[in-house]
């Protein structure tokens, strides 16, 4: 029985955060060096976490986290590993040689997050197409205000908008039936003022 | 040019080798095939990239991303009411399993209570989606491989599955059923005796089912000892779900990690130990039993009256952060979310087991035959709409 407890964390720089912080008690070793991250990862796969659940990232605000879940699948218990790298220099290495199964989920956070992951053997955009520039997960892409957050958007259905809209709506029917009655009003003069010049015509012919 | 010299010619030439037996056998130069993107076989927008030696294959390259909608970046402006319906659109085969790791982990997170009945409610109709993706699973593939006629069958009962989730939910594909704390709303009256209903007729189907597909000497000779993956090579990779369980591994999260009501449910982990094609489609096959089993269990033990939605509020602290995974029918569906302390999620990841599933093909492919790939990819079972999300 592997306990996440027992790898021994003496000689290497960890932050154990405490368990209020993760619900579910898995337990959460917190990095900032990519030597000490890669030796833990080693020593975890030694003790039984042979299963890579999920690797994926978050824009922190502050720069970029790394997150890594493994299972172990004797008695299923989880760990999750966090690596924290600014965003000027976001390098985090690779675990594709111990967990194969997270070689597409590096690919992955490097293509929406911009996190690299250095010694992956294959590190390319995966989802996005080669020629993207930009990293759409990371906080500061621009998404040419489409994508507005819904707690700052209204209410639906929007009365006092439907009642505004219903307004105005009714304004432009009413402008349009006046524009209608005097295009005809119009139109009845032009026609009366023919009337009248060939009536005046006639008379004079007579 | 004499004869003499021409052979000269040939035997010199490095492509050219000899065999044990003294005959000259001949390398092709490598070829490359491209399979996809618009290949009917890939089961959505994939394109693999083969390389191939005569009739083997010598390397593989996947690319994927053609359905790529990052639903990830949309989430990240919406509440987390508002993040369900998007679920659904991931494996569109089975759209309310989607639903369920994520609501479970905001239901964990804010220490939402479930009633009893609305567990077992969500529980047969996992189930029920079960049946449905493997369904779908076995029409395509027998049609992958060359046979119509199963695939007609298979969506003629996947209709009267179908039929059930629409009376319940009010669609067919893409339900929106699931909610914090339960069911949206509540079934209808006749649901539980629709669904005892379809089991009893399903379960007569099945040996149909087998003597066309799994007992059926073509489709054995297609299968065996094709595409094998061992049981190390799965874990190291992350492979779930039926094809895991192929190999011989018993790992299943119903049993492992129980979740709603399988903690009261009885059912067998289905596991064969060959690991090649025709393991993984037997797996699927005995599955079919396990789940109609589930759902019987689910009529025979659910509540008849009660609450069908808890009570309670989605409030998730800042800094709080869960991974939490479910058994849907292709193999852990997890989804991991990251709150800032607002209204919706501040990231969330869905890890799709098609995804994680494919990126072994390459190791599947190398070394087989080339007529062998369509076989072998469809036994895999993905949903590009999941792979690509």
């Amino acid at each position: 029985m592997a306990d996440a407890n027992s790898i021994d964390t003496s000689d290497i720089q960890v932050r154990r955060i405490p368990e209020a912080a993760s619900v579910g008690g898995e337990t959460v070793y917190s990095f900032e060096d990519a030597a000490a991250y890669r030796s833990f990862c080693e020593r975890a796969f030694a003790k039984g976490y042979n299963f890579p659940n999920c690797l994926t990232g978050l824009d922190m605000g502050y720069g970029l986290r790394s997150v890594l879940n493994l299972r172990n699948l004797d008695d299923f218990s989880e760990i999750t590993i966090w690596m924290d790298v600014p965003y000027d220099a976001p390098h985090v290495p690779s675990v594709t040689d111990i967990w194969g199964g997270v070689e597409w989920h590096e690919r992955e956070a490097y293509d929406l997050l911009g996190i690299i992951y250095t010694g992956h053997p294959d590190l390319r955009r995966i989802l996005l197409e080669d020629h993207w520039t930009i990293h759409p997960l990371q906080r500061r892409y621009d998404t040419g205000g489409y994508l507005i957050p819904s707690w700052e958007a209204q209410a639906w259905p929007n009365w006092e908008e439907m009642a505004r809209l219903k307004e105005e709506e009714a304004k432009k029917a009413a402008e349009a039936a006046k524009k209608r009655a005097e295009e005809a009003k119009a139109k009845a003069a032009a026609a009366k003022a023919a009337k009248d010049a060939e009536d005046a015509a006639k008379e004079g012919d007579a | 040019m004499s004869d003499s010299t021409v052979l000269d010619t040939v035997l010199t030439n490095p492509a050219v080798g000899s065999s044990p037996t003294g005959l000259v056998q001949s390398r092709s130069d490598e070829m490359i095939v491209n399979l996809g993107p618009q290949h009917p076989a890939t089961h959505g927008v994939l394109q693999i990239v083969l390389g191939i030696d005569g009739e083997r294959v010598t390397s593989a390259t996947p690319h994927i991303g053609f359905l790529h909608r990052n639903h990830e970046k949309i989430e990240e402006a919406r509440t987390y009411e508002q993040v369900i319906p998007y679920l659904d659109r991931m494996d569109y085969v089975s759209g309310l399993q989607n639903e369920l790791p994520y609501i479970l982990a905001i239901e964990e997170l804010s220490g939402i209570e479930v009633p009893e009945r609305a567990k077992y409610i969500r529980t047969a109709l996992f189930e029920l989606n079960r049946v449905i993706s493997h369904l779908v699973w076995l029409g395509t593939y027998l049609l992958d491989l060359g046979a119509i006629t199963p695939f007609l069958y298979a969506f003629r009962d996947r209709e009267l599955a179908l039929d059930i989730i629409e009376k319940t939910a009010g669609a067919r594909l893409l339900p929106n059923y699931y909610t914090f704390g339960g069911v949206r709303r509540d079934i209808h009256p006749l649901f539980w005796q629709n669904l005892g209903e379809f089991c009893d007729y399903f379960e007569t189907v099945i040996p149909e089912y087998a003597a066309l597909t799994i007992d059926a000497p073509i489709f054995q000779a297609r299968t065996i000892d094709v595409g094998f993956l061992n049981a190390a090579t799965a874990i190291n990779h992350g492979i779930t779900g039926p094809n895991l369980r192929a190999a011989g591994v018993a790992h299943d999260l119903r049993k492992d990690q129980p979740y709603d009501a399988y903690p009261e449910l009885d059912f067998d982990v289905i596991t064969l130990e060959r690991g090649d094609a025709y393991a993984r489609s037997k797996v699927r096959f005995e599955e079919f039993y396990q789940s109609l089993s589930l759902i019987r269990q689910c009529i025979e033990k659910a509540p008849r009256s009660g609450a069908f939605k808890g009570k309670g509020r989605v409030k998730i602290e800042e800094y709080q952060q869960r991974y939490k995974a479910v058994e849907a029918s292709r193999g852990q569906l997890g989804v991991f979310v990251a709150s800032d302390g607002g209204t919706g999620p501040y990231r969330s990841k869905h890890r799709s087991p098609s995804f994680t599933n494919l990126q072994v093909i390459p190791d599947l492919f190398i070394g087989q035959k080339f007529a062998d790939v369509i076989a072998i990819l469809g036994s895999i079972d993905i949903v590009l709409g999941e792979v690509d999300r």
